[in-house]
């Protein structure tokens, strides 16, 4: 008895020492982030997801920007001696022997995807809002905001790499990973969308609230889209394409700036050929345009800029000197702000000259630079507050004209084209040729990133041009598949050529 | 030092000491111990050997009973020289584990592991626990502000390694299994000094000066040899007059001063011990170092007619440090020692106005960065423990009962300011930012101990429950734009421009609950038995897969008791293991879906915050979990004149916790999964032999060899991962080393170079692999009269470094752009003057080397005679004297962070603080 009583004893010590303290709880508790119950409550909440959906734009102003012109004959980085060589990734997109490896290949589809996902799962916490809580926003037009996001970035992705997979959930299913659709059913996806989203959209915005999507920036998306329709979906649109810019031409909300120069100023906000830009503040880190800083040489501002991008000779050559839109270009001897002569890094005299010596073994003054986007003094760590345009004004007259000439109709092509010439000071011309219009392309839009797209529409990706070696085959009219991508998502199989 | 604090601290240490010396009961008189700082005898020490008690976990055994794999490293044997913290202490001295500084900062961090790690997303550090207590060892240094990013802190320099008795490392499944999930890495063991039971009250004080200065330098060019490398292609380089040597202006000689006193003492019921120390060390940069305070108060006691012993033991400490401003890996400016590379030799630190030499805004003077940055931390922790053992004995013979709870905090507060005068800060009108880090963790754990005679045989039994919360938080703030430099980083008020996001704070916690048991069965001294069942609960994972079971058992074989075994061999134990363990060592919050600070966009002119979803819910995220078998031998020969062991390893780890690309489209590119597997195959060797053994001389050698192998041995769907970032001009987005499923992890993987004809090859292919093929230590100790002396060289044989800085400075490109470049590069043919620096096999160098690594002589000092002295100790000490390597920077033994894809880097060689070698005098006393 007394050899159970202790048994007994210890069992209940045992217990006791355990239950007493018996703390089995591993519920997490979060401090500094939210999860979805305790979210999503108040209007202000959702406005907060749709900044966040417009602040995942901002990663195209380097990935979908970079890759669109380096790839074709207006821009290239040459490696300087040690300098941007970056592993061969600048030389082989300018080349177009690029690889599933490719650092910013793979760094545009990570930002594209993640800007579609984020948006995606806003628009899917919409649908399930109570109406009842939006009195000062209103909730059909953040969703059809969100749509036009969406849509555009499912449009940079099907760009860049064609058919993509849909998401039709909230997020992926771990379990059931999707499959690539084809480029068109994207293409009619993007169609429908930012047909639906229209209706919802304001004509403009407060300026408070500028940077928000319009009526105008839908239709000029899918004119840019229609445009472009034989070489996304395998049908031709003109049609479409000239009816939605007709429709961005004829909401009076825009017009053309008398001074070219003043679309790409520092105080560029709210201008009249902003038809869906990326607003940009200066020293804010981070919330800035960086363009400048690629393209300077290190000692020609404070910030000490990269000394990277230039134009090719060639290209510069097409230009008329007496064409406003020529003094985009920084040639010659350059200055500081109070006149004296800048030197390089050796000490020699900074003077940029046209032509290069090869893709590699540059220094550091060759190359013409490009500042497109004028010099912001208020710009502090390299961040400049020139608001970004992905849409002008210029270009939807332009996809008219396109459309138009495509069409037949040159003289209505010509007559446009004419009023962007008198413009920039430049003379008439007296006839319009395909070849004409993408040379005018060239001079209206250099370095605004749509000159991939143009090439490709005109069928000359795949010719040959200044430092460019060229297999002439079709298939680098894709990018491909990361192969991370590809690792992650067996389901998911590699553009053809890769 | 604040005056202020110097009063708090005399005062509480008084207040300690008179609270303490109040409440002590009566002591024996002391009989004498003996000199407490004299080495024993060798002969007496061959005879303690077997009956040696080691520490495992939750209790000691003796090591001959002992089934796991563990090593121990007691005082005596300690480095000496100027050790801050306590890893250091055993550095080389104990198989199969290996302390790489990353870098030689005074106080920098230390990345340890015990037979070469398992995971690769999840830490690899093995989990300290002091005097049974776990405690923390996460980072808790803030980032930097602009370039100050390099320096890491080593935070257990919070515990002095003066207060250390020794160190035990449990190295396979079976001894680690006890602890569970935080083991799965291997523990360390430490144990305090402790009062002496039945003397007197026995005073300690020991000094150390010592000097430290930059062991190698790297040969860049002299002024006329870069005048000479100008004239030689005719190029226009604006050259100065002068004749600098950067490295000589940026290194100085570091002074480093030790003060401890301890005082301790104890009766047959109870002991005390409490210490007092005091580090004040220059680094071998200019204007950098650290200044350190501890005490530790331990206290034993037994009452309750020696039924009931309490014990507790707290500890305090605050570090200040005066950083140095460098980065690990390359900013195109970088901090101090890249611009150290770069500088022109031929222009003077001052010019000729006495201001600091400007070269550009992307060539910038080191002195000036080193003199006039201002980047201090000043870190201070608290760590106390008691525990309460109740001897049941009376209720069940051999039952006891124990609580033990501790509290482990421990904060920094970091401040930077980038001066607006200097390149550094000018762009932005000065910056200043302060940050602030802490974390905290409460421990809770509560075990029965049973033991018993069970058939003729020894039982003991453990069984017992553990609770542990891990707290961190931080914030910070940084402000540009100051109208003077005189406010340095105290009035972030008077910086007229903000950022958005350059404010921020953080918050988070884990939970960690366990419930463990733990048999051992002696049958007659000749086998051994040991069984561990451990089941975890981590608040980690995803709702389904909080809780692992994890087992182990081992088993030891007594083969001295049988008679084939000869007579001479006085122990020989065959011992085999098997265990489990989990792994949690990750982030928080990974396996749920989160909403927090997302993408910020500009809106009517405004930056605007916006709210993201951070992560995808993974749910299914659960423990890493290692398999591993240990076998080993351990031997021991003519009395105890030779013995070792030899233990064979084998880990395998499954379900690894790795970032991987998540599916596309995906609200963040990478996920956290378990997704994949590694393997892990060596061996650690341990002899020891007493070579020569009279009363006037005495000679021990003491040798370990070790090797260890991780290999990836599946990644799951995913491609092979690129880590290993290269830093440089022109690098941005090329990687080293690859992790590839049937190679060893940290492969570097890039093109051949064929020297003779300069040419590369077309595909890039393995050419090199960091892990060494092997690692060793040997200690000689000598003892001479009253001289005691040991001297320990420590290597590695085989492995390879990515010298990442000669890549970027070997190239003749450099003089194109007017900055240094190393001498090497001297020997290029003419047409390379243009050529691009390419990783390539050319850049891979052989990290083998033999280092005289410790140096220790001391002297007894006859004290005989004297009134207030019972001994006295004076010593020389060296470390690092001797380096005998063929690699060509500045050390082999490297791990710059150059991590990339959420795998951590291996053996990459970047412009990092610099290790020193040190020459040190001692003083020991002890008092009467």
């Amino acid at each position: 008895m007394k050899r159970f009583s202790k048994i007994a004893l210890i069992a209940a010590a045992a217990v006791s020492t355990v239950t007493f303290q018996s703390c089995t709880d591993l519920e997490e508790t979060i401090y500094e982030d939210i999860t979805a119950d305790n979210f999503f409550s108040s209007e202000g909440d959702y406005y907060s997801v749709l900044v966040n959906a417009y602040g995942n734009l901002r990663p195209l102003l380097w990935g979908y920007f970079n890759n669109s012109q380096i790839s074709s004959d207006e821009t290239i980085v040459p490696t300087r001696g040690g300098d941007w060589g970056d592993g061969g990734k600048w030389r082989e997109l300018h080349q177009h022997n690029w690889t599933p490896v490719n650092p910013e290949v793979v760094g545009h589809w990570n930002d594209a995807n993640k800007g579609l996902a984020q948006t995606n799962q806003f628009i899917f916490d919409l649908d399930a809002a109570d109406p009842s809580i939006f009195s000062v926003y209103d909730l059909d037009a953040l969703k059809a905001e969100a749509r036009v996001l969406r849509a555009f970035y499912y449009f940079q992705l099907m760009d860049f790499y064609g058919g993509v997979p849909i998401l039709e959930t909230a997020a992926i299913d771990p379990e059931n990973l999707p499959s690539r659709k084809t480029r068109k059913e994207v293409f009619e996806y993007i169609e429908s969308e930012l047909l639906a989203a229209v209706t919802n959209l304001k004509a403009n915005h407060t300026s408070d609230q500028q940077g928000r999507v319009t009526k105008s920036s839908a239709h000029g998306l899918l004119a840019r889209l229609y445009i472009n329709a034989e070489e996304f979906s395998g049908t031709a649109r003109w049609a479409d394409a000239a009816a939605h810019a007709d429709m961005v031409i004829n909401s009076g909300e825009f017009s053309l700036e008398s001074d070219f120069h003043d679309n790409f100023s520092a105080d560029n906000a709210g201008g009249s050929e902003h038809v869906f830009v990326v607003p940009n503040v200066s020293a804010q880190g981070g919330m800035g345009l960086t363009f400048n800083m690629r393209t300077m040489h290190y000692n020609q501002l404070p910030s000490s800029p990269w000394n990277g991008f230039c134009t090719l000779a060639d290209f510069y050559n097409t230009f008329d000197t007496a064409d406003a839109r020529h003094d985009i270009f920084l040639v010659g001897q350059q200055y500081d702000n109070d006149g004296n002569a800048l030197t390089d890094r050796q000490g020699n005299p900074l003077s940029f000259t046209a032509s290069l010596p090869g893709i590699t073994g540059a220094s550091e003054t060759d190359g013409i630079r490009v500042v497109k986007y004028g010099i912001d003094p208020a710009e502090s760590g390299g961040e400049s507050g020139n608001d970004y345009v992905i849409i002008r004004y210029s270009d939807i007259m332009l996809i008219k004209a396109e459309a138009l000439l495509r069409q037949s109709d040159e003289a209505g092509a010509l007559s446009i084209v004419n009023d962007i010439r008198a413009r920039a000071g430049a003379a008439a011309r007296t006839s319009l040729s395909l070849d004409d219009l993408l040379e005018e392309r060239g001079f209206e839009l250099a370095w605004e990133g749509v000159r991939r797209q143009d090439l490709i529409r005109f069928g000359k990706f795949t010719n040959a041009w200044e430092l460019k070696i060229t297999t002439g085959e079709d298939y680098v009219k894709l990018f491909p598949i990361p192969e991370s991508a590809l690792g992650a998502n067996p389901n998911i199989d590699q553009n053809p050529g890769y | 030092m604040n005056l202020n604090l110097r009063r708090v601290f005399t005062s509480t240490t008084l207040w300690c000491s008179v609270l303490l010396l109040g409440s002590q009961v009566a002591f024996a008189q002391n009989e004498g111990e003996g000199d407490a700082n004299s080495a024993m005898s060798q002969a007496d020490e061959m005879f303690e050997q077997l009956e040696e008690v080691v520490v495992i976990g939750y209790g000691t055994q003796k090591k001959k009973d002992l089934t796991g794999s563990s090593a121990s490293v007691s005082a005596e044997d300690f480095n000496g020289g100027v050790v801050t913290s306590p890893e250091m202490l055993i550095q080389g001295k104990a198989a199969g584990i290996t302390i790489t500084p990353t870098n030689g900062e005074p106080g920098g961090g230390v990345s340890v592991r015990v037979r070469g790690g398992t995971s690769i997303s999840s830490s690899n550090e093995p989990l300290y626990v002091i005097d049974g207590m776990p405690i923390q060892s996460a980072n808790t240094l803030p980032g930097g502000t602009g370039l100050t990013g390099g320096s890491q802190r080593n935070p257990l320099s919070r515990l002095n390694p003066n207060d250390i008795e020794s160190i035990t490392v449990l190295k396979d499944a079976s001894a680690t299994a006890i602890y569970g999930a935080r083991g799965a890495n291997g523990v360390v063991l430490i144990t305090t000094k402790k009062g002496k039971g039945g003397s007197a009250m026995a005073v300690d004080y020991n000094y150390q000066l010592s000097a430290s200065t930059l062991a190698k330098k790297l040969d860049l060019l002299t002024a006329d040899e870069y005048r000479a490398a100008v004239n030689r292609f005719g190029l226009g380089n604006t050259l100065g007059n002068a004749d600098t040597d950067w490295q000589d202006e940026v290194f100085q000689t570091g002074v480093a001063q030790q003060h401890n006193l301890s005082l301790s003492g104890g009766s047959a019921e109870g002991n005390y011990r409490l210490s007092l120390g005091y580090l004040d060390q220059d680094g071998i940069v200019i204007n950098s170092g650290t200044e350190r305070f501890t005490s530790r108060l331990s206290m034993n006691q037994k009452t309750l007619d020696g039924k009931l012993t309490l014990s507790g033991n707290i500890n305090v400490s605050q570090q200040d440090d005066n950083l140095t401003p460098y980065q690990q890996t390359g900013g195109f400016e970088g901090g101090i020692f890249t611009n150290v590379m770069k500088m022109n030799p031929t222009l003077p630190v001052y010019d000729a106005d006495g201001n600091y030499t400007f070269v550009s805004n992307s060539v910038r003077n080191p002195v000036q960065a080193a003199l006039e940055i201002d980047d201090v931390a000043r870190t201070t922790g608290i760590t106390m423990n008691g525990t309460a053992r109740l001897d049941l004995g009376d209720l069940v013979e051999g039952l006891s009962a124990t609580a033990n709870t501790g509290y482990d905090t421990y904060n920094t507060l970091r401040k930077t300011y980038l001066p607006k005068s200097t390149p550094y800060g000018v762009a932005d009108n000065g910056i200043a930012a302060q940050k602030f880090g802490q974390v905290s963790s409460q421990v809770l754990e509560t075990y029965l101990n049973y033991d018993a005679e069970v058939g003729g045989n020894m039982l003991n039994l453990i069984g017992g429950y553990s609770w542990q919360e891990n707290n961190y938080e931080g914030f910070g703030a940084t402000a540009y734009d100051f109208v003077t430099d005189n406010y340095s980083f105290n009035n972030l008020d008077g910086g007229g421009r903000a950022q958005l996001g350059d404010k921020y704070s953080y918050r988070g916690a884990s939970r960690l609950v366990s419930f463990y048991t733990r048999a051992n069965y002696d049958i007659g001294g000749k086998l051994m038995l040991t069984g561990t069942v451990r089941r975890d609960g981590s608040s980690k994972f995803g709702a389904n897969n909080k809780w692992g079971v994890f087992p182990s058992f081992a088993a030891a074989l007594r083969l001295s008791e049988f008679d084939f075994v000869p007579e001479s061999f006085s122990d020989l134990k065959l011992r085999a293991g098997w265990g489990v363990v989990g792994n949690e060592a990750i982030g928080e919050y990974q396996s749920i879906a989160r909403i927090g600070t997302g993408s910020n966009a500009v809106i009517g002119g405004s930056p605007t915050s916006g709210t993201g979803y951070l992560n995808p819910a993974n749910p299914s995220l659960r423990w890493e979990s290692t398999a591993s078998t240990n076998v080993g031998l351990d031997w021991e020969l003519n009395d105890g004149k030779f013995y070792g062991s030899l233990d064979v390893f084998q880990k395998n780890t499954s379900d690894l916790l790795l970032t991987v690309p998540a599916p596309a489209p995906s609200v963040a590119p990478t996920l956290l999964a378990n997704v994949g597997a590694t393997s892990n195959t060596g061996f650690d060797l341990m002899l020891n032999y007493a070579l020569v053994s009279t009363s006037d001389f005495g000679w021990d050698i003491g040798f370990n060899l070790s090797r260890s192998r991780l290999m990836i041995e599946d990644l799951g769907t995913n491609s092979d991962i690129l880590t290993g970032a290269i830093s440089g001009a022109g690098q941005s987005g090329a990687f080293a080393q690859k992790l590839v499923v049937g190679e060893a992890y940290g492969t570097f993987y890039g093109l051949v170079y064929d020297a003779s004809a300069n040419t590369y090859s077309d595909e890039a292919q393995v050419i090199g692999l960091a892990q060494p093929d092997f690692t060793y230590g040997f200690l000689n100790t000598f003892r001479f009269g009253k001289f005691n002396a040991s001297v320990f060289f420590r290597g590695q044989q085989g492995g390879s470094v990515f010298n990442n800085t000669a890549m970027e400075y070997t190239t003749l490109d450099n003089l194109n752009t007017n900055i240094n470049l190393l001498a090497p590069a001297l020997d290029f043919t003419d047409d390379m003057l243009t050529s691009t620096p390419t990783y390539s096999s050319q850049w891979i160098e052989d990290a083998s080397f033999l280092r005289l690594d410790n140096l220790n002589i001391s002297y007894d000092v006859d004290v005989k005679g004297s009134q207030w002295l019972n001994s006295a100790v004076v010593g020389l000490s060296g470390q690092n004297l001797l380096l005998l390597t063929n690699y060509s920077g500045y050390d082999p033994e490297v791990n710059t962070a150059a991590s990339g894809n959420g795998a951590p880097s291996l053996g990459v060689d970047y412009t990092n603080y610099p290790r020193a070698r040190t020459i040190a005098l001692n003083v020991k006393f002890n008092l009467k």
